[in-house]
């Protein structure tokens, strides 16, 4: 219990130094969020500044900022007059996490499949298939492989829908591209942590008593091979859900990720500090989580922990 | 040979991935409905805070002003009926139609003076607020020195309007069309800007066109709106724009699920220009916007006229725009596109050994040697096509005067943080009118502090110029006027200009009446399919 409330400190005091420091950041970017072309009269910037409250000294921004995030309000959107940063988040997040989830999901269960199939057959046949096709996945970067997808399933066989969003077929194509990094990923990670466990005493032991390859591999083999790759679940939850700029752009999904781009490049600084802390929630709660996890199968890593 | 259960699954895998699903049904025409790529949504559907091209095409559906642009560009009436002016063209006095809002309300002259005052509250943001100077006490009640009242925007029942301008302004009517001048509805004026949320329950518009649906970052549905004064004659029953990236935007016109895409809401990738180009399927119109340098006239080397007139000179316009751009813009030396203002757009033929001469004359009075000038940067807000201007620019100086110039790409924002304090040397730009007339182009340059201006350069004999256009009444008399002005900013040469810009697009070749408006924008008051 104390390492939990231990963790759950150190959670929010890195968000508070997450916020502060991209605070601090963001207001060091030259440029303001009015300035284009058609430069305003003084009097027309005065007024947008003083309705944003943007003329204020910047430590009573950042006060009065510190304390509507305390009271969940990121405020409204600069460049979206209408739309407050918690709007833009919960219509976006939904969709990202939608596809986030089927892309994590194929990501994870294909990989570990595959891992696992590719170490059982080490260096046969399959096992060079797989591993040519993950370094394709792999090298290949997400915008390519999501054109190709594209041009093969929506414009030569016009099996699915190009881009945009709206039913389930729309979300199969950019899952696809969102889940081959990962998944290949996640591939090489089990296939060689398989290995060595396959090679460790207690395999032997496992052998020795006369278990099946099957029994052994599932029940002692794959459980422990795991544990590397929560560790890079944490972190890739995290990304996957909140969305991929690249992906969304190409597919035209109003997801979450290209406000990340967005926001930067028009000044909006609500949307900015605002999915910034937001990712920075999500980050840290995966990671937590999968701290978690980690103690659950993994009974060692608690226990030295807690003596800590 | 358990393993080969893995062997089966690894195969189903395989079979999966290349399977693919259900073929999907091919949509349904709708005859009257039509579908527009956008590049990103419309920032807001309330006029007074609009700001980019993608938001005036929506709100000129939704919305309509006392006047509205023909399919020649002039104002015709809308929901003003007609109009009396004075004598002395400071008053007009405007008769207002029998038009309703889409809840059924009726359009009243109260609901213009209450929103155009609303946008000139000094507490209000609205970016275009300047643009409301022209009325007489405006800018002062922006800068919060007189009361709104004072203002001259008078209702004096529900069907006039009664406008007091500062001066004689030729191209109110056409103000009066630009989406500056629209009227908002009273719930719109009534709401709390940062707590309530444009929907298709709240929206309530006056133009042909109203709200069906509006998902963020997805998709925008327009219907005709009943109670509209020329309902009976919109054609179109349901416009859709669907916001989606580029090249996806051109993929999805092959497929014909698309009516429009290209200017002005998105972009046709520049790659793809050419080969549309060869298969006759690019459209191209005008677009009233220049695309120029700016010189920072204040510091050296650009203090000298000379040296600021070769670099002018020795730039080849025609082949930038041909071999380059392939946009088919239109090379300029000039400020005012000819649709604005008649004039020569084209380039002297011997203009080479003019700019070497004025070269050498400016380097021999300031006694610096060429290589002294190494240090000139030319700078831009990163995109391709600046990219590509600087890059042919900089290679034309090389070979035409030996000048090397250095380039400095800035992301958007921060090369207009140096721009406004003056941190350049030379500046690639452009500038589009919001309305038709030469003004809408002179007027940028006209003061030093002009946050548009930013060249440092004032000329009074220039200013003078405007300012005698500006009251003067006759129009053969004030375009001379205003010719002489842009005579005098060409030969001072603050600015480069390089060419007109033009849009780009593809249309369904059925889509018929649909207004492209140079100022950039669509109305698709009069478009309608052809079977």
């Amino acid at each position: 219990m104390n390492y939990l409330v231990h963790k759950l400190f150190s959670m929010l005091l890195s968000l508070f130094i997450v916020v502060t420091l991209t605070f601090f950041l963001m207001k060091l970017i030259p440029g303001d969020p009015f300035s284009d072309e058609q430069a305003l009269p003084k009097e027309v910037h005065e007024a947008l500044m003083s309705h944003y409250g943007l003329d204020q000294p910047i430590y009573i921004q950042y006060f009065k900022y510190l304390n509507s995030i305390l009271h969940g309000d990121f405020g409204p959107s600069l460049k979206y007059k209408d739309r407050t940063v918690n709007d833009i988040i919960a219509s976006g997040f939904l969709i990202s996490v939608q596809l986030g989830i089927q892309a994590l999901f194929i990501a994870v269960t294909l990989g570990t499949l595959l891992g696992v199939f590719s170490a059982l057959k080490e260096n046969q046949w399959q096992d060079t298939a797989i591993i040519i096709m993950t370094t394709l996945f792999i090298s290949v970067p997400s915008f390519i492989l999501a054109t190709l997808l594209q041009y093969v399933f929506a414009i030569h066989w016009m099996l699915l829908p190009l881009a945009r969003w709206g039913t389930f077929s729309h979300t199969i194509l950019p899952s696809l591209a969102l889940a081959a990094l990962p998944m290949a990923f996640i591939m090489r990670l089990m296939r060689s942590s398989l290995l060595e466990v396959l090679q460790s005493d207690y395999m032997r032991t496992a052998k020795a008593k006369g278990l099946s390859k099957w029994t052994m591999v599932t029940r002692h083999g794959i459980r422990n091979a795991f544990l590397p790759i929560l560790g890079y679940l944490g972190q890739l939850t995290a990304n996957i859900l909140m969305g991929s700029f690249v992906i969304e752009k190409i597919f035209s999904i109003p997801g979450l990720g290209q406000w990340f781009v967005n926001s930067v490049s028009s000044r909006d600084y609500a949307v900015m500090m605002g999915l910034t802390i937001f990712y920075s929630m999500i980050l840290l709660l995966a990671i937590f989580l999968m701290d978690v996890l980690y103690g659950l199968l993994d009974p060692r890593i608690q226990l030295k922990r807690a003596i800590v | 040979m358990r393993c080969s259960i893995f062997n089966i699954f690894f195969i189903c895998i395989l079979l999966t991935i290349s399977s693919g699903c259900q073929k999907e049904k091919p949509p349904t025409p709708i005859s009257e409905a039509i579908t527009i790529s956008i590049e990103t949504d419309p920032q807001t559907l309330d006029p007074r805070q609009a700001r980019n091209l993608e938001t005036a095409t929506a709100i000129h559906m939704l919305y309509e002003g006392l006047t509205r642009l023909d399919q020649d560009g002039n104002p015709s009436f809308a929901i003003a009926e007609s109009v009396s002016i004075s004598p002395d063209q400071k008053t007009y006095s405007f008769a207002i139609r029998e038009s309703g809002w889409s809840n059924g309300k009726k359009v009243k002259a109260q609901d213009f003076e209450k929103s155009w005052k609303s946008v000139l509250d000094p507490h209000f943001p609205a970016p275009n607020a300047y643009q409301l100077y022209v009325i007489k006490g405006a800018k002062a009640a922006k800068e919060g020195k007189i009361p709104l009242d004072e203002v001259g925007i008078t209702a004096i029942d529900d069907e006039t309007l009664v406008v007091e301008l500062e001066r004689p302004v030729p191209y109110f009517l056409h103000l009066t069309a630009t989406y500056f001048y629209y009227p908002v509805s009273e719930e719109m004026r009534h709401k709390d800007l940062a707590a309530e949320k444009i929907n298709a329950e709240n929206l309530v518009t006056n133009g042909p066109f109203k709200l069906q649906s509006w998902t963020r970052q997805n998709e925008l549905v327009a219907e005709t709106n009943q109670y509209y004064w020329y309902a009976p004659g919109i054609q179109l029953d349901k416009i859709t724009f669907v916001v989606v990236d580029n090249p996806t935007a051109l993929a999805m016109f092959d497929r014909q699920e698309l009516d429009w895409t290209g200017s002005p809401l998105s972009t046709i990738p520049t790659d793809a220009i050419l080969s549309l180009k060869s298969q006759n399927r690019l459209e191209i119109g005008p677009a009233a916007g220049v695309y120029l340098f700016r010189l920072n006239t204040e510091k050296a080397p650009f203090d000298q006229k000379k040296l600021r007139q070769a670099l002018s000179l020795a730039i080849n316009r025609e082949d930038l725009v041909e071999y380059v751009l392939q946009g088919n813009q239109i090379p300029t030396q000039r400020l005012v596109p000819p649709s604005f203002m008649k004039g020569d757009a084209h380039q002297e033929k011997n203009q080479l050994a003019m700019a070497q001469k004025l070269f050498k004359e400016a380097l021999n009075e300031k006694e610096i040697r060429k290589d002294q000038l190494s240090s000139i940067t030319l700078c831009y807000a990163n995109s391709e096509r600046t990219h590509k201007i600087a890059q042919v620019v900089q290679q034309q100086w090389k070979e035409n005067l030996g000048l090397e110039v250095q380039l400095q790409s800035c992301e958007k924002k921060v090369f207009f943080e140096h721009l406004k304090n003056h941190d350049y040397q030379i500046a690639i730009g452009n500038w589009f009118a919001d309305f038709r007339d030469p003004i809408s182009f002179l007027d940028v340059f006209k003061y030093k502090n002009n946050g548009t201006n930013n060249t440092q350069w004032e000329n009074p004999r220039y200013i003078e110029l405007l300012e005698l256009s500006s009251v003067e009444a006759n129009s053969t008399k004030r375009t001379a006027l205003l010719k002489e002005a842009e005579d005098i900013i060409v030969d001072e040469t603050p600015i480069i200009p390089l060419f007109f810009s033009s849009h780009n697009y593809l249309k369904h070749p059925g889509l018929k009446g649909v207004y492209f408006s140079e100022l950039g924008y669509l109305d698709f008051k009069q478009a309608y399919l052809e079977k």
